[in-house]
């Protein structure tokens, strides 16, 4: 709480998009424990609707930790398929090495 | 739980203090010096415009007088004393020209003519009353005293209401002076100006000579007793061989009222505006010291807070772990620098018969006391569960039952594993965590077993065993992700440095330990660690 360096401080922006119906959630920039908070809402107005497929582009989403894995994993209860889609080797090894790779499908 | 050192180590809450703080002090001082000082000046200010005015309507005055009485006595009197020497003292002639000027109803009340030759003084002729001043030698000094002026002279004769003033000029002619007297009542002692007149705010004593004293009180308009005090204003005209002195001093403010109320309304005003400045002042400092006070409780919470993190953390995880026989065990714990929140992570080593052991590494994620707790209940369900003799799998499939991220907002990764120390055999279960590290003879290497699920995130896949076999005095290290984990690179780097690490095998397990933390964290992580070594000593 009183140690957080504003100036170290990670970013993360989300922007939501439809391709086919499907919803794209945009994630860029990092997303730790903190950054975590600021996007929650904003990825849970996307969850809003029921779909049978949901996007994570994460192909500029340079960190992630289990914060992060806490997150694409919730959406899971909303798609019955979570495509996590153009990771970098980071967030495709921590998901990886999290035993994820049956739950978050990453593409390619 | 009991927790020690609050009432030590922490300052209790301020003293209240109910009296006024310094700065309200301050205020008050300066805005009542503030107040003081411009009444004052008002004040001055006033008053030096009432004298300047006083002395304005003094002069008018006195100007008014040098301007009338004087040329009087000098037209009717001097006129007389000339036409005598003019005619060798024609008494008859004396007679006629101060016919108009002498009377009950007249300026003079008598008159006479002398004749002055050599040192005598000589009584031609008199006219009207019966002059004060009786023929003699009081009349013949004064007499001569005109004979010898240049302007006519004067005198003051009795006092009280019949007083008079006695004047005498002189013209000459061959050496013979002829000196014409005559005596003024003085009404004006009894005259009040009227309320329209200017004069009508002045007290007012004209004196013959420089005295003001009551035997040469010559006139007076005063409310006031004399001689007139406090702010007054003097001045003298020239009369005849003597002086009037003229003094006045002013009845009432003669600026107006405003004059008098605006240096009270000033300090009136000042005041009761000081005063409002001192009690917002008040509130002010005591808002700041209420909310330093409240800081200072918040960050003494916050310590408070830290320290029972502290204590919980080192309850819920010992830093010694039970002896196994044959084995040699070494364990870590290092708080991450985040802040006062508690972590989730933790190790544990489980003693069973036969020569076996269960140790147990995990994390939940998040932070605080909240996921202190899930760590708490993971731990000792895993203990239970090895406790029973469940094999790695079975005791991960039992966790997963216990946790939902969904439910409880967190998710951990576990890795469990059984050890039988004569066989050298480990059989791993692999709930999403990171993959130990072997130190064998040929170096230090991942154990290579695909991962489950961590706990909390619900998958169809179950969790597969992986059996590894160490040689003699091989060495098995398992951690959190803490060790590894730097933004800019994935995990599969730090794992590489911590092989490298491994690699360099130390003499003893607790030097590796320290080898492995010092090296890859600098002692100063940014998130927690638990780290927990094995090491078979034949």
């Amino acid at each position: 709480m009183a140690e957080l360096d504003p100036a170290n401080e990670a970013y993360c922006v989300v922007g939501v998009s439809k391709e086919n119906g499907t919803p794209v959630i945009r994630l860029s920039g990092e997303l730790d424990m903190v950054s975590v908070e600021k996007v929650r809402s904003a990825v849970e107005d996307a969850l809003a609707g029921e779909s049978e497929r949901l996007v994570f582009d994460v192909s500029e989403l340079e960190f992630m930790d289990s914060s992060g894995i806490a997150l694409l994993v919730s959406a899971t209860r909303k798609a019955r398929k979570v495509e996590v889609r153009n990771p970098v080797p980071i967030v495709r090894r921590l998901i990886e090495l999290t035993g994820l790779t049956e739950i978050l499908l990453m593409v390619p | 739980m009991t927790v020690a050192g609050r009432q030590a180590g922490a300052p209790g809450p301020a003293r209240r203090r109910w009296g006024p703080h310094a700065a309200t002090a301050v205020v008050l001082v300066v805005g009542l010096g503030i107040t003081v000082a411009l009444a004052v000046i008002t004040a001055k200010g006033h008053n030096r415009t009432n004298v300047k005015l006083l002395a304005l309507q003094t002069r008018l005055i006195s100007d008014a007088i040098a301007a009338s009485d004087p040329l009087y006595v000098e037209d009717h009197l001097g006129g007389a004393a000339r036409l005598a020497a003019a005619t060798n003292g024609d008494v008859a002639l004396f007679r006629q020209g101060l016919s108009g000027a002498v009377g009950a109803k007249e300026p003079f009340a008598t008159a006479s003519l002398w004749r002055v030759d050599g040192g005598q003084s000589r009584l031609l002729a008199e006219v009207g009353a019966k002059p004060l001043l009786a023929p003699g030698p009081a009349a013949a000094a004064l007499v001569r005293r005109a004979a010898a002026s240049t302007t006519f002279v004067v005198t003051k004769l009795a006092s009280g209401p019949g007083a008079r003033l006695g004047y005498a000029t002189a013209a000459r002619r061959d050496g013979v002076s002829y000196v014409a007297y005559a005596e003024q009542p003085l009404p004006r002692s009894q005259t009040t100006q009227p309320a329209s007149s200017p004069l009508a705010d002045l007290n007012l004593a004209v004196y013959l000579g420089r005295s003001q004293t009551s035997a040469a009180l010559l006139s007076a308009d005063s409310a006031a007793p004399l001689p007139l005090r406090g702010t007054t204003y003097t001045t003298r005209i020239p009369f005849g061989d003597m002086v009037l002195t003229l003094t006045t001093s002013a009845r009432t403010s003669l600026t107006g009222s405003l004059g008098v109320v605006l240096p009270w309304s000033i300090a009136i005003g000042g005041a009761l505006l000081t005063l409002l400045a001192a009690l917002l002042t008040e509130r002010l400092v005591r808002g700041r010291k209420s909310a330093e006070r409240l800081t200072a409780e918040v960050g003494r919470l916050y310590v408070e807070q830290r320290s029972v993190a502290g204590i919980l953390q080192n309850a819920l995880l010992p830093q010694q772990v039970p002896a196994v026989p044959g084995m040699q065990i070494a364990v870590r714990y290092l708080p991450g620098a985040s802040g006062a929140d508690i972590g989730g992570d933790w190790y544990d080593v489980v003693p069973l018969t036969d020569g076996r052991f269960v140790f147990v590494v995990g994390d939940v994620s998040g932070r605080g006391v909240r996921a202190a707790a899930a760590m708490a209940s993971l731990h000792y369900a895993s203990r239970a569960y090895a406790l029973e003799g469940h094999p790695p799998t079975v005791i991960l499939d039992r966790l997963a039952r216990m946790m939902d991220l969904e439910r409880d907002g967190h998710f951990a990764t576990v890795l469990c594993g059984l050890v039988d120390v004569g066989t050298h055999e480990v059989i791993l279960a692999n709930a999403g965590h990171l993959p130990p590290v072997l130190c064998g003879e040929a170096g230090a290497s991942l154990v290579a077993a695909k991962p489950g699920s961590p706990i909390g995130i619900p998958s169809p896949v179950p969790f597969r065993p992986a059996m590894v076999t160490t040689g003699a005095g091989g060495t098995l290290i398992a951690y959190t992700d803490g060790l590894v984990e730097r933004r800019g690179e994935t995990l599969d780097v730090g794992m590489k440095r911590l092989q490298e690490v491994a690699t360099r095998n130390s003499s003893s397990l607790e030097d590796l330990l320290s080898n492995i933390v010092t090296e890859l964290t600098g002692n100063s992580p940014t998130d927690d660690i638990a780290l927990i070594g094995l090491r078979w000593l034949n």
